[in-house]
């Protein structure tokens, strides 16, 4: 399953913390290799160094020391424009908290990295009826993001994220402030992504429920790698297999309990 | 903490709202403080300065200005700051705050901010009231500066004054806090904006006033000026309204509409936010940009009177100094020697003389209906004065021929034609003169004069005795506008009979001077504080919708914007804000000095065109100060 890596990232370290201060290791020696089409999920209890790797991965922070590469380019090597340029042109991303700009309807919204990137209104228009299908919001595209709810402004964010057909698609926490129905909605979206399209997708998460529809999983604690598991052909029991890890794991994974009601 | 102390953190952690505010509050502190002092001068009480009462005056109905453009200020400045802390007052209340405390918070606060803006403001009006007594004393003209002296009722009626005007508003502050709701306090900032709507009426109204105003404008004349003044501006000024909350989201709908435009890189975001952001501070452009218009058509007028006057009186006075004389060496009036050398004792230097000889002579001419008593003068002698004067061309006279020169500019009425023959007589022999027209303007000091070719004005000279000729003198001097005191020295010397013969430019330029660029300087001050405050309004606008503009700036970024392309979002988006109101101010000045210019005939353009353009530099730099702190708090 895979072939050549879209992703490939060696030997990661990342501390926090100045001379003075005492210093802090969020993330140490992690090897990672994402290869096209997959979908990983990766978890690990609070302060396990999750988030800094996908920030890292997503090319907002830099390693201390390792090495990242996405589709061949090195992003540490770029310069702050540049770098800019590629996370627009080679990343989508999906956020917890939607990163919606209210002053835009839901179509300008999707537009919104092709518009970056100076398309043709033609192309832009067929590339959004295309991406709007797939996620199931071409009713929604005239509509301002305060009218719409919470999981179809994450499948509208999906579709921003994906617009542009980038290398690789970044999720953090993409359910966390969702209900577990648009949960599910959401999660079959980004599977259908995965199964029809061919997306290679990296999702960090709390959720053993969203977690359930990756195809591989790797748990991290304290900075580095634990375990991994793949799914077999039953998502039940993968979600049980990701509980059983999780008690193993330890640590706790309630931050995000408070933001479901 | 105390409770006193937590209201000073407060202050100082919002500092970055408030400085703008602060400040704007004490110049109008200052510039009160500062017309208060000169009101209350014993000197100017006592009536011992000439022209001291009319400033005084004038400066008590600035101060009522002041003091009302400064309570409405405040007013807008507070209830916007406690609207900016909805949530933060919700949290306080959350943990326990009771309404009288809260109210107890903001009073504080308010009087803290009002305390200090009052005391920074009399510091530095104290500062700097020597300076402005210099000022004012060298505009009326004095020889002695206005002395210096303790203000003690102007300090007293200034800390009185803004005591009252920050009582009255923290009362209302007050009342405006203790109104909010919990549960209202605590969602505020996170409520959606609504998309701005626009109803077609309301756009159509806002161009069709706008419209019918400037076409009255356009059209005024002298006759209708009076009754047409205050329609025009009500007119305007309620398009205006109408163009800021109407027809602003109208244009954006239609730059929405175009996808080319619109899809076209960072346009998209900044059109989206600028409908909300336009929407949002409506009332603000609104205000601005009718300060903006009046402080450019107040000041473009001032400046068209006082520089049409003086260009008045350059044509109506060719010399600083004219003098007229009977006889070629009477010296009736005053020896050119005496003169010459009193001015060089009072260090006055002169620019040039002049001296020229008329021959009498008594013309007929038929359109005035009655005989003259004229000179003749010479064409070589003519174009000399004519090289030195603006408007006057030279001339090219035929033997026998002759010009007639009137002595007013812009009289639309020939006395004499070309070809038609004026008969005059000189020492009693009567002659013909085919004239040549009539020409318009002063050269020397006398009213109407004839202009011949240089051979018949010798030969008309020789048949003249040297006692009857008429002499006409002239100084031009360098500083003509500060020579009253020297020319008035040399007038003494003249013999009361003479008076009428010896006339000054400067002493009538003198006395109009100091009591319009009096006005001018007192306009000038409440103009920079309407300024002033307008670009605090802005500053302070921007930065309550700091914190929801970085949220999604920074969004942005994460998703690939580059720094230049936020750098021209929000340069876009504050260059409108800080530009707009300036532009749609300086069309509506326009407008209003082409009406001037209708009524006085002046040259309007260049004047108000130079106040536009310092006006447009000091908003370049509140811009340039705005984008820049701003752009330094969005990008961390």
């Amino acid at each position: 399953m895979e072939s050549q890596p879209v992703l490939k990232a060696e030997a990661i370290s990342k501390v926090y913390g100045t001379k003075k201060n005492l210093l802090y290791t969020a993330l140490d020696g992690i090897d990672l290799q994402v290869g096209k089409g997959e979908f990983v999920g990766i978890m690990g209890p609070s302060g396990s160094g999750k988030t800094s790797l996908l920030n890292i991965l997503a090319t907002i922070d830099k390693p201390t020391s390792g090495r990242v590469e996405i589709n061949g380019t090195q992003p540490t090597a770029l310069r702050e424009k540049e770098l800019a340029l590629f996370r627009r042109r080679e990343l989508g991303f999906i956020f917890q908290d939607f990163n919606l700009l209210d002053t835009l309807s839901v179509r300008d919204n999707i537009l919104l990295p092709l518009v970056l990137e100076k398309m043709h209104p033609a192309e832009l228009e067929q590339r959004l009826a295309q991406s709007a299908g797939l996620l199931k919001i071409t009713e929604l595209l005239d509509k301002r993001t305060y009218e719409i709810s919470g999981g179809q402004k994450q499948r509208t964010a999906i579709a921003r994220a994906m617009i542009h057909r980038p290398s690789i698609l970044l999720a953090d926490e993409l359910t966390g402030s969702l209900d577990s129905k648009a949960a599910k909605d959401v999660m079959e979206a980004l599977e259908q992504l995965n199964t029809e399209l061919g997306a290679t997708i990296l999702m960090v998460t709390h959720d053993p429920f969203a977690a359930s529809y990756c195809r591989r999983i790797i748990f991290i604690r304290d900075g580095r790698l634990f375990s991994e598991i793949r799914r077999g052909a039953n998502q039940n029991s993968f979600f049980q297999e990701i509980l059983d890890m999780l008690s193993v794991l330890g640590g706790s994974f309630n931050d995000i309990s408070q933001a479901r009601h | 903490m105390t409770f006193r102390k937590l209201a000073i953190n407060n202050v100082i952690g919002n500092k970055d709202k408030y400085i703008s505010f602060f400040l704007s509050s004490v110049f109008s502190v200052m510039v009160f403080f500062v017309y208060a002092s000169v009101i209350f001068h014993p000197g100017i009480h006592a009536g011992q300065i000439m022209g001291g009462q009319a400033v005084a005056l004038a400066m008590v109905a600035c101060e009522i200005i002041i003091l009302i453009f400064s309570f409405f200020f405040v007013l807008y400045s507070c209830s916007a700051f406690l609207k900016s802390r909805k949530k933060e007052f919700g949290l306080f209340t959350l943990f326990g705050f009771t309404k009288g405390q809260l109210r107890k918070m903001v009073m504080y606060e308010n009087m803290l901010i009002g305390l200090f803006s009052t005391a920074s403001g009399i510091g530095l009006g104290l500062l700097f009231n020597k300076l402005f007594f210099m000022l004012v004393s060298d505009l009326i003209g004095l020889a002695q500066p206005i002395s210096f002296y303790w203000p003690a009722e102007a300090i007293m009626l200034t800390i009185a004054g803004y005591f009252t005007l920050f009582l009255l508003i923290t009362l209302i502050s007050m009342h405006q806090a203790g109104k909010l709701e919990i549960r209202e306090l605590l969602i505020a900032s996170r409520q959606p904006k609504r998309l701005p709507k626009f109803s077609v009426w309301l756009v159509l109204l806002s161009l069709v006033t706008i419209g019918y105003g400037y076409w009255l404008a356009y059209t005024l004349d002298m006759r209708q000026m009076l009754v047409l003044i205050l329609p025009i501006t009500g007119l305007v000024v309620l398009g205006t309204y109408f163009l800021f909350t109407q027809s602003s989201i109208v244009i954006l709908k239609l730059l929405q509409s175009s996808k080319k435009f619109y899809y076209n890189r960072t346009n998209m975001i900044i059109i989206s936010q600028m409908m909300f952001k336009l929407k949002d501070n409506a009332l603000v452009l609104f205000l601005v940009s009718v300060l903006c218009a009046v402080v450019l058509t107040s000041s473009g007028f001032l400046n068209v009177l006082l520089n049409g006057t003086k260009t008045q009186m350059l044509e109506r006075y060719p010399q600083t100094i004219g003098i007229h004389e009977v006889g070629l060496e009477s010296h009736r009036v005053i020896d050119p020697d005496v003169v010459r050398q009193m001015l060089k004792d009072n260090g006055e230097e002169i620019r040039y003389e002049t001296k020229v000889i008329g021959i009498p002579i008594k013309a007929t001419v038929p359109a005035m209906m009655r005989t003259v008593d004229t000179v003749v003068i010479a064409q070589s002698d003519y174009n000399a004065l004519a090289s030195r004067m603006d408007k006057i061309e030279p001339v090219d006279i035929a033997y026998g021929h002759a010009c007639f020169l009137y002595p007013i500019y812009g009289m639309n009425r020939q006395f004499v034609h070309p070809g038609e023959q004026i008969s005059y007589t000189l020492e009693g022999q009567s002659m013909l003169f085919k004239m040549n027209g009539q020409l318009e303007g002063f050269v020397v000091q006398t009213s109407t004069i004839f202009i011949v070719n240089d051979k018949q004005y010798a030969e008309m000279a020789v048949q003249v005795p040297d006692g009857s000729k008429h002499v006409f003198y002239g100084f031009e001097l360098k500083n003509w506008e500060k020579a009253t005191e020297s020319i008035e020295k040399i007038a003494q010397q003249v013999p009361d009979a003479h008076k009428t013969d010896f006339v000054s430019r400067s002493k009538e330029y003198a006395g109009f001077r100091q009591i319009s660029s009096l006005f001018f300087f007192i306009a000038v001050f409440v103009s920079i504080l309407f300024f002033v405050a307008s670009g605090s309004l802005l500053f302070f606008k921007l930065f309550t919708e700091l914190e929801e503009d970085r949220q999604q700036l920074q969004a942005l970024r994460r998703i690939g914007l580059t720094r230049s392309e936020m750098s021209r979002i929000v340069t876009a988006q504050i260059a409108t804000l800080f530009y707009l109101p300036c532009l749609v101010g300086g069309i509506h000045a326009a407008f209003a000095m082409k009406a001037t210019s209708n009524v006085i005939f002046a040259e309007v353009w260049l004047y108000s065109g130079i106040i536009y353009l310092v006006y447009l530099v000091m908003q370049t730099v509140y811009f340039l100060a705005a984008r820049n702190a701003y752009f330094k708090k969005i990008v961390i």
